[in-house]
Protein backbone atom coordinates (compact mmCIF):
# COMPACT_ATOMS: atom_id res chain seq x y z
CA UNK A 1 0.00 0.00 0.00
CA UNK A 2 3.26 2.48 0.97
CA UNK A 3 4.26 1.68 -2.55
CA UNK A 4 0.69 3.58 -4.02
CA UNK A 5 0.78 6.43 -1.60
CA UNK A 6 4.34 7.01 -3.05
CA UNK A 7 3.09 6.54 -6.87
CA UNK A 8 0.15 9.09 -5.84
CA UNK A 9 2.44 11.67 -4.33
CA UNK A 10 4.99 11.41 -7.04
CA UNK A 11 2.51 12.38 -9.81
CA UNK A 12 0.74 14.83 -7.69
CA UNK A 13 4.56 16.48 -6.93
CA UNK A 14 4.17 18.83 -9.26
CA UNK A 15 0.55 20.34 -8.88
CA UNK A 16 -0.05 23.25 -6.18
CA UNK A 17 -1.98 22.33 -3.51
CA UNK A 18 -5.28 23.67 -4.20
CA UNK A 19 -8.60 22.05 -2.26
CA UNK A 20 -9.69 20.94 -5.74
CA UNK A 21 -7.15 18.85 -6.45
CA UNK A 22 -6.25 17.44 -3.32
CA UNK A 23 -10.02 16.26 -3.14
CA UNK A 24 -9.00 14.30 -6.18
CA UNK A 25 -5.86 12.48 -4.62
CA UNK A 26 -7.80 11.84 -1.59
CA UNK A 27 -10.43 10.29 -3.97
CA UNK A 28 -8.21 8.32 -5.90
CA UNK A 29 -6.33 6.61 -3.17
CA UNK A 30 -9.21 6.03 -1.26
CA UNK A 31 -10.50 4.20 -4.24
CA UNK A 32 -6.84 2.46 -5.23
CA UNK A 33 -7.12 0.87 -1.38
CA UNK A 34 -10.22 -0.58 -1.68
CA UNK A 35 -9.42 -2.14 -4.81
CA UNK A 36 -6.03 -3.31 -3.52
CA UNK A 37 -7.75 -4.82 -0.10
CA UNK A 38 -9.74 -6.70 -2.16
CA UNK A 39 -7.37 -8.19 -4.86
CA UNK A 40 -5.68 -9.05 -1.00
CA UNK A 41 -8.70 -10.88 -0.13
CA UNK A 42 -8.45 -12.38 -3.10
CA UNK A 43 -5.11 -14.15 -1.99
CA UNK A 44 -2.92 -11.97 -4.41
CA UNK A 45 0.35 -10.84 -3.22
CA UNK A 46 1.31 -7.64 -2.43
CA UNK A 47 3.61 -7.24 -5.83
CA UNK A 48 0.44 -8.41 -8.19
CA UNK A 49 -2.27 -6.48 -6.19
CA UNK A 50 0.10 -2.84 -6.58
CA UNK A 51 0.61 -3.74 -10.03
CA UNK A 52 -2.89 -4.43 -11.13
CA UNK A 53 -3.82 -1.02 -9.07
CA UNK A 54 -1.48 1.13 -11.09
CA UNK A 55 -1.80 -0.55 -14.30
CA UNK A 56 -5.11 0.74 -13.91
CA UNK A 57 -5.24 4.15 -12.63
CA UNK A 58 -5.37 5.73 -15.94
CA UNK A 59 -3.29 9.07 -16.57
CA UNK A 60 -3.07 11.85 -14.40
CA UNK A 61 -3.55 14.36 -18.01
CA UNK A 62 -7.24 13.30 -18.22
CA UNK A 63 -7.86 15.24 -14.56
CA UNK A 64 -5.42 17.72 -14.94
CA UNK A 65 -6.83 19.64 -18.11
CA UNK A 66 -10.10 19.90 -16.16
CA UNK A 67 -8.05 21.58 -12.95
CA UNK A 68 -7.87 25.54 -12.36
CA UNK A 69 -4.28 25.57 -11.87
CA UNK A 70 -2.93 29.24 -11.39
CA UNK A 71 -2.84 31.88 -14.79
CA UNK A 72 -1.56 29.66 -17.21
CA UNK A 73 0.77 27.45 -15.59
CA UNK A 74 2.29 23.76 -16.58
CA UNK A 75 3.10 20.92 -14.39
CA UNK A 76 5.88 19.15 -15.45
CA UNK A 77 6.98 16.46 -12.38
CA UNK A 78 8.13 18.97 -9.48
CA UNK A 79 9.22 21.99 -12.57
CA UNK A 80 6.23 24.72 -12.81
CA UNK A 81 6.99 27.02 -15.84
CA UNK A 82 6.10 30.48 -15.01
CA UNK A 83 4.20 32.66 -17.70
CA UNK A 84 5.09 36.92 -18.15
CA UNK A 85 1.86 37.70 -16.63
CA UNK A 86 1.88 35.02 -13.75
CA UNK A 87 5.42 36.51 -12.97
CA UNK A 88 3.33 39.62 -12.56
CA UNK A 89 0.47 38.44 -10.94
CA UNK A 90 3.18 36.60 -7.97
CA UNK A 91 4.95 39.75 -7.98
CA UNK A 92 1.69 41.94 -6.88
CA UNK A 93 0.49 39.43 -4.89
CA UNK A 94 3.47 39.40 -2.71
CA UNK A 95 3.93 43.05 -2.41
CA UNK A 96 0.13 42.90 -1.22
CA UNK A 97 1.03 39.95 1.14
CA UNK A 98 3.85 41.97 2.79
CA UNK A 99 2.10 45.02 3.67
CA UNK A 100 -1.10 42.79 5.07
CA UNK A 101 1.49 40.52 6.93
CA UNK A 102 3.06 43.33 8.29
CA UNK A 103 0.03 45.30 9.64
CA UNK A 104 -0.89 42.12 10.89
CA UNK A 105 2.71 41.91 12.85
CA UNK A 106 1.80 45.63 13.67
CA UNK A 107 -1.16 44.77 15.50
CA UNK A 108 -0.06 41.82 17.61
CA UNK A 109 2.51 43.88 18.52
CA UNK A 110 0.28 47.51 19.17
CA UNK A 111 -1.96 44.96 21.39
CA UNK A 112 0.89 44.66 24.28
CA UNK A 113 1.96 48.03 23.85
CA UNK A 114 -1.50 49.58 24.18
CA UNK A 115 -1.90 47.39 26.85
CA UNK A 116 1.18 48.86 28.71
CA UNK A 117 0.25 52.55 28.15
CA UNK A 118 -2.85 52.11 29.32
CA UNK A 119 -1.73 49.82 32.87
CA UNK A 120 0.39 53.36 33.09
CA UNK A 121 -2.10 55.67 32.48
CA UNK A 122 -4.39 53.79 34.64
CA UNK A 123 -2.27 52.69 37.71
CA UNK A 124 -0.07 56.31 37.67
CA UNK A 125 -2.58 58.25 39.01
CA UNK A 126 0.10 60.22 40.80
CA UNK A 127 1.29 61.53 38.01
CA UNK A 128 -1.75 61.61 35.81
CA UNK A 129 -4.16 63.94 37.77
CA UNK A 130 -6.81 63.23 35.89
CA UNK A 131 -10.44 62.12 37.45
CA UNK A 132 -11.41 60.13 34.32
CA UNK A 133 -9.19 57.86 35.57
CA UNK A 134 -10.35 57.06 39.15
CA UNK A 135 -11.22 53.81 38.18
CA UNK A 136 -8.02 52.58 38.68
CA UNK A 137 -9.67 52.10 42.66
CA UNK A 138 -10.95 49.20 41.05
CA UNK A 139 -8.39 46.90 40.73
CA UNK A 140 -9.88 43.71 38.99
CA UNK A 141 -11.40 45.75 36.23
CA UNK A 142 -8.23 47.53 35.67
CA UNK A 143 -7.00 44.74 34.85
CA UNK A 144 -9.83 43.95 32.65
CA UNK A 145 -9.84 47.15 30.75
CA UNK A 146 -6.15 46.84 30.30
CA UNK A 147 -6.38 43.80 28.50
CA UNK A 148 -8.88 44.62 25.98
CA UNK A 149 -6.74 46.57 23.41
CA UNK A 150 -4.70 43.56 23.57
CA UNK A 151 -7.08 41.15 22.52
CA UNK A 152 -8.90 43.45 19.96
CA UNK A 153 -5.37 44.02 18.18
CA UNK A 154 -4.28 40.13 18.23
CA UNK A 155 -7.90 39.04 17.35
CA UNK A 156 -7.76 41.53 14.46
CA UNK A 157 -4.07 40.57 13.55
CA UNK A 158 -4.68 37.15 13.73
CA UNK A 159 -8.00 37.99 10.96
CA UNK A 160 -5.53 39.35 8.95
CA UNK A 161 -2.92 36.78 9.15
CA UNK A 162 -5.75 34.01 8.39
CA UNK A 163 -7.74 35.72 4.93
CA UNK A 164 -4.36 36.62 3.54
CA UNK A 165 -2.60 32.52 3.91
CA UNK A 166 -5.62 31.67 2.07
CA UNK A 167 -4.99 34.16 -0.31
CA UNK A 168 -1.00 33.28 -0.56
CA UNK A 169 -2.16 29.32 -0.46
CA UNK A 170 -2.29 29.19 -4.28
CA UNK A 171 1.68 30.34 -4.49
CA UNK A 172 2.60 27.75 -2.13
CA UNK A 173 4.58 25.65 -5.33
CA UNK A 174 6.95 28.85 -5.33
CA UNK A 175 8.43 27.68 -2.09
CA UNK A 176 8.64 23.91 -3.05
CA UNK A 177 8.98 23.46 -7.02
CA UNK A 178 11.33 24.05 -9.43
CA UNK A 179 10.48 27.41 -11.53
CA UNK A 180 11.26 27.56 -15.21
CA UNK A 181 10.80 31.18 -16.62
CA UNK A 182 11.77 32.30 -20.06
CA UNK A 183 14.17 34.49 -21.26
CA UNK A 184 12.63 37.57 -21.36
CA UNK A 185 10.36 36.90 -17.86
CA UNK A 186 13.49 36.33 -16.56
CA UNK A 187 15.63 39.10 -17.88
CA UNK A 188 11.72 40.85 -16.37
CA UNK A 189 12.15 39.78 -12.89
CA UNK A 190 15.95 40.60 -13.05
CA UNK A 191 15.41 44.60 -13.66
CA UNK A 192 12.37 44.34 -10.97
CA UNK A 193 14.53 43.38 -8.75
CA UNK A 194 17.63 45.18 -9.83
CA UNK A 195 15.72 48.50 -9.57
CA UNK A 196 14.55 47.55 -6.38
CA UNK A 197 17.75 46.58 -4.79
CA UNK A 198 18.37 50.62 -3.64
CA UNK A 199 15.08 50.75 -1.88
CA UNK A 200 15.22 47.90 -0.50
CA UNK A 201 18.40 48.27 1.34
CA UNK A 202 17.36 51.76 2.42
CA UNK A 203 14.17 50.64 3.99
CA UNK A 204 16.27 47.79 6.03
CA UNK A 205 18.94 50.39 6.76
CA UNK A 206 15.71 52.60 8.45
CA UNK A 207 14.33 50.10 9.93
CA UNK A 208 17.78 48.67 11.59
CA UNK A 209 18.41 52.58 12.94
CA UNK A 210 14.90 52.60 14.41
CA UNK A 211 15.87 49.00 16.06
CA UNK A 212 18.60 50.58 17.78
CA UNK A 213 17.27 53.85 18.88
CA UNK A 214 14.49 52.13 20.59
CA UNK A 215 16.48 50.96 23.04
CA UNK A 216 17.83 53.81 23.42
CA UNK A 217 15.31 56.37 23.92
CA UNK A 218 13.65 53.75 26.51
CA UNK A 219 17.04 54.03 28.92
CA UNK A 220 17.16 57.81 28.76
CA UNK A 221 13.43 58.18 28.95
CA UNK A 222 13.35 55.83 31.98
CA UNK A 223 16.20 57.97 33.64
CA UNK A 224 14.83 60.88 32.87
CA UNK A 225 11.76 59.76 34.38
CA UNK A 226 13.25 59.05 37.54
CA UNK A 227 11.14 55.70 37.78
CA UNK A 228 7.62 57.18 36.90
CA UNK A 229 5.35 54.15 36.29
CA UNK A 230 3.47 56.48 33.53
CA UNK A 231 6.86 57.19 32.39
CA UNK A 232 8.04 54.17 31.88
CA UNK A 233 4.82 53.11 30.82
CA UNK A 234 5.06 55.50 27.36
CA UNK A 235 8.62 54.73 27.04
CA UNK A 236 7.69 50.87 26.75
CA UNK A 237 4.77 52.36 24.10
CA UNK A 238 7.11 54.16 22.05
CA UNK A 239 9.75 50.99 21.87
CA UNK A 240 7.10 48.53 20.86
CA UNK A 241 6.06 50.82 18.38
CA UNK A 242 9.24 51.91 16.84
CA UNK A 243 10.19 48.21 16.65
CA UNK A 244 6.65 47.78 14.93
CA UNK A 245 7.22 50.17 12.40
CA UNK A 246 10.95 48.55 11.93
CA UNK A 247 9.31 45.16 11.80
CA UNK A 248 6.45 46.45 8.86
CA UNK A 249 9.51 48.15 6.90
CA UNK A 250 11.43 44.27 7.03
CA UNK A 251 8.31 42.47 6.33
CA UNK A 252 7.21 44.98 3.32
CA UNK A 253 10.26 44.84 1.35
CA UNK A 254 11.17 41.45 2.22
CA UNK A 255 8.30 40.03 0.59
CA UNK A 256 8.91 42.13 -1.86
CA UNK A 257 12.46 40.87 -2.91
CA UNK A 258 11.40 37.38 -1.93
CA UNK A 259 9.38 37.36 -4.72
CA UNK A 260 12.15 38.43 -7.36
CA UNK A 261 14.20 35.76 -5.53
CA UNK A 262 11.24 33.01 -5.50
CA UNK A 263 10.96 33.59 -9.63
CA UNK A 264 14.66 33.82 -9.91
CA UNK A 265 15.52 31.14 -7.51
CA UNK A 266 18.03 32.99 -5.64
CA UNK A 267 18.54 33.18 -1.76
CA UNK A 268 16.88 31.43 -0.12
CA UNK A 269 14.49 29.62 -2.93
CA UNK A 270 17.65 27.66 -4.22
CA UNK A 271 16.65 24.11 -4.91
CA UNK A 272 18.43 23.01 -2.04
CA UNK A 273 17.34 25.32 0.37
CA UNK A 274 13.97 24.61 -0.91
CA UNK A 275 14.23 21.21 0.58
CA UNK A 276 15.27 22.54 4.39
CA UNK A 277 12.20 25.21 3.91
CA UNK A 278 10.40 22.22 4.18
CA UNK A 279 11.98 20.89 7.35
CA UNK A 280 11.65 24.19 9.22
CA UNK A 281 7.91 24.89 7.68
CA UNK A 282 7.46 21.94 9.88
CA UNK A 283 9.15 22.62 12.76
CA UNK A 284 7.31 26.02 12.51
CA UNK A 285 3.86 24.39 12.50
CA UNK A 286 4.42 22.74 15.70
CA UNK A 287 6.87 25.80 17.32
CA UNK A 288 4.38 28.39 17.59
CA UNK A 289 1.35 26.92 18.77
CA UNK A 290 3.03 25.88 21.71
CA UNK A 291 4.80 29.47 21.92
CA UNK A 292 1.20 30.60 22.24
CA UNK A 293 0.10 28.15 25.06
CA UNK A 294 2.72 29.43 27.24
CA UNK A 295 2.01 32.62 26.23
CA UNK A 296 -1.64 32.38 27.69
CA UNK A 297 -0.98 29.38 30.90
CA UNK A 298 1.44 32.00 31.61
CA UNK A 299 -0.46 35.43 31.59
CA UNK A 300 -3.85 33.82 32.54
CA UNK A 301 -1.93 32.15 35.53
CA UNK A 302 -0.24 35.34 36.23
CA UNK A 303 -2.15 38.25 34.67
CA UNK A 304 0.70 39.99 34.31
CA UNK A 305 -0.31 40.79 30.88
CA UNK A 306 1.97 43.97 30.71
CA UNK A 307 5.23 41.74 30.68
CA UNK A 308 4.26 38.08 29.07
CA UNK A 309 4.41 39.77 25.64
CA UNK A 310 8.22 39.27 26.34
CA UNK A 311 7.66 35.85 25.52
CA UNK A 312 7.16 36.44 20.98
CA UNK A 313 10.54 38.43 21.38
CA UNK A 314 12.45 35.90 22.52
CA UNK A 315 10.10 33.14 20.94
CA UNK A 316 11.28 34.92 17.66
CA UNK A 317 14.69 34.98 17.69
CA UNK A 318 15.08 31.35 19.26
CA UNK A 319 13.64 30.42 15.76
CA UNK A 320 15.69 32.18 14.03
CA UNK A 321 18.62 30.24 15.11
CA UNK A 322 16.50 26.98 14.92
CA UNK A 323 15.58 27.81 11.08
CA UNK A 324 19.81 28.84 10.76
CA UNK A 325 20.30 25.22 12.11
CA UNK A 326 18.08 23.30 10.35
CA UNK A 327 19.51 25.55 6.84
CA UNK A 328 22.76 24.69 7.64
CA UNK A 329 22.31 20.47 8.34
CA UNK A 330 20.45 20.55 5.16
CA UNK A 331 22.87 22.28 3.57
CA UNK A 332 25.59 20.18 4.82
CA UNK A 333 23.69 16.53 3.88
CA UNK A 334 23.07 17.97 0.38
CA UNK A 335 26.69 18.53 -0.41
CA UNK A 336 27.81 14.94 0.88
CA UNK B 1 -10.97 -5.05 -23.51
CA UNK B 2 -12.76 -2.01 -24.86
CA UNK B 3 -10.28 0.72 -25.89
CA UNK B 4 -11.13 4.32 -23.44
CA UNK B 5 -11.26 6.06 -26.31
CA UNK B 6 -14.66 4.52 -28.08
CA UNK B 7 -16.31 4.53 -24.98
CA UNK B 8 -15.75 7.77 -23.64
CA UNK B 9 -18.72 9.46 -24.68
CA UNK B 10 -20.91 7.22 -22.60
CA UNK B 11 -18.78 6.69 -19.09
CA UNK B 12 -21.64 9.05 -17.67
CA UNK B 13 -24.39 6.87 -19.04
CA UNK B 14 -22.82 4.02 -17.39
CA UNK B 15 -21.95 5.67 -13.92
CA UNK B 16 -25.91 7.11 -13.72
CA UNK B 17 -27.07 3.76 -14.60
CA UNK B 18 -25.25 2.59 -11.50
CA UNK B 19 -26.32 5.62 -9.00
CA UNK B 20 -30.13 5.11 -10.60
CA UNK B 21 -30.27 2.29 -8.44
CA UNK B 22 -29.02 3.95 -5.21
CA UNK B 23 -26.12 5.91 -3.82
CA UNK B 24 -22.63 4.76 -4.61
CA UNK B 25 -18.81 5.38 -4.25
CA UNK B 26 -16.00 5.17 -6.80
CA UNK B 27 -14.79 1.35 -6.14
CA UNK B 28 -17.64 -0.09 -5.53
CA UNK B 29 -19.13 1.48 -9.52
CA UNK B 30 -15.81 0.24 -10.26
CA UNK B 31 -16.14 -2.96 -9.68
CA UNK B 32 -20.01 -3.15 -10.83
CA UNK B 33 -18.79 -2.13 -14.08
CA UNK B 34 -15.67 -4.90 -14.76
CA UNK B 35 -18.73 -7.63 -13.84
CA UNK B 36 -21.65 -6.12 -15.65
CA UNK B 37 -19.27 -6.04 -18.65
CA UNK B 38 -17.87 -9.35 -17.78
CA UNK B 39 -14.75 -7.69 -17.63
CA UNK B 40 -14.57 -6.50 -20.75
CA UNK B 41 -14.14 -2.61 -19.62
CA UNK B 42 -12.19 -2.15 -16.58
CA UNK B 43 -12.47 1.56 -16.29
CA UNK B 44 -9.61 3.54 -15.16
CA UNK B 45 -9.25 5.57 -11.64
CA UNK B 46 -8.78 8.57 -13.48
CA UNK B 47 -11.19 8.62 -15.97
CA UNK B 48 -14.00 7.35 -12.97
CA UNK B 49 -12.92 10.52 -10.81
CA UNK B 50 -13.09 12.93 -13.39
CA UNK B 51 -16.80 12.11 -15.12
CA UNK B 52 -17.62 12.30 -11.07
CA UNK B 53 -16.05 15.48 -11.42
CA UNK B 54 -17.58 16.75 -14.52
CA UNK B 55 -21.01 15.14 -13.91
CA UNK B 56 -20.92 16.58 -10.42
CA UNK B 57 -20.23 20.19 -12.01
CA UNK B 58 -23.13 20.12 -13.93
CA UNK B 59 -25.56 19.41 -11.27
CA UNK B 60 -26.39 15.36 -12.24
CA UNK B 61 -24.61 14.13 -9.24
CA UNK B 62 -24.14 14.95 -5.53
CA UNK B 63 -21.48 13.79 -3.60
CA UNK B 64 -21.69 13.27 0.40
CA UNK B 65 -19.35 11.85 3.18
CA UNK B 66 -20.78 7.97 3.68
CA UNK B 67 -20.09 7.10 7.79
CA UNK B 68 -17.95 3.90 7.41
CA UNK B 69 -17.75 1.91 10.57
CA UNK B 70 -13.88 1.41 10.00
CA UNK B 71 -13.29 5.38 10.02
CA UNK B 72 -12.55 5.46 6.63
CA UNK B 73 -14.32 8.84 4.95
CA UNK B 74 -15.65 7.66 1.73
CA UNK B 75 -17.30 10.07 -1.02
CA UNK B 76 -20.43 8.93 -2.33
CA UNK B 77 -22.73 9.99 -4.84
CA UNK B 78 -26.17 10.62 -5.68
CA UNK B 79 -27.92 11.10 -8.53
CA UNK B 80 -30.57 14.26 -8.82
CA UNK B 81 -33.95 14.55 -11.21
CA UNK B 82 -31.41 16.77 -13.42
CA UNK B 83 -29.43 13.77 -13.73
CA UNK B 84 -32.50 11.58 -14.39
CA UNK B 85 -33.31 13.89 -17.34
CA UNK B 86 -29.62 13.96 -18.83
CA UNK B 87 -29.72 10.18 -18.30
CA UNK B 88 -32.68 9.78 -20.55
CA UNK B 89 -31.61 11.53 -23.14
CA UNK B 90 -27.95 9.86 -23.29
CA UNK B 91 -30.50 6.48 -24.29
CA UNK B 92 -32.34 7.94 -26.63
CA UNK B 93 -28.84 9.46 -28.34
CA UNK B 94 -27.43 5.75 -28.03
CA UNK B 95 -30.24 4.42 -29.80
CA UNK B 96 -29.93 6.90 -32.59
CA UNK B 97 -26.40 6.30 -32.46
CA UNK B 98 -26.50 2.71 -32.56
CA UNK B 99 -28.78 2.45 -35.54
CA UNK B 100 -26.61 4.93 -37.42
CA UNK B 101 -23.30 3.00 -37.06
CA UNK B 102 -25.41 -0.65 -37.29
CA UNK B 103 -25.91 0.19 -41.27
CA UNK B 104 -22.18 0.64 -41.68
CA UNK B 105 -21.32 -2.58 -40.41
CA UNK B 106 -20.99 -5.51 -42.39
CA UNK B 107 -21.55 -8.75 -40.58
CA UNK B 108 -19.05 -10.43 -43.49
CA UNK B 109 -16.37 -8.85 -45.92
Amino acid sequence: METIKTYLNNLFAGYPKTNEILRAKEELLSNMEDKYNELKAEGKSENEAVGIVISEFGNIDELAKEWDIPAAMEAKGDRISVSRESAEEIIAAKKQNGIMIGLGVVLCMMGPALTVLLGGILSGREDVRLDLFDIATYGDLLNIIVIIPLFICVALGVLIFIINGGKMERYEYLKKNIIELSESTREYVCACKESYRTTYTVTLAVGVVLCILAPMMLIILITLGQESDFISAVAVFLLLLLIAIAVFLFIRSGEEMNAYNALLQEGEFTPVNKKSNNIVDIIASVYWPIAAVIYFIWSFTTMNWGFTWIIWPIAGVLFGVIAAICNAVSAVSMKE
Amino acid sequence: MISSDVIRGYNDTILLYFLLEGPSYGYEISKNIRELSEEKYIIKETTLYSAFNRLEKNGYIESFFGNETNGKRRTYYKITQAGICYYKEKCEEWKVTKEVIEKFIKETI
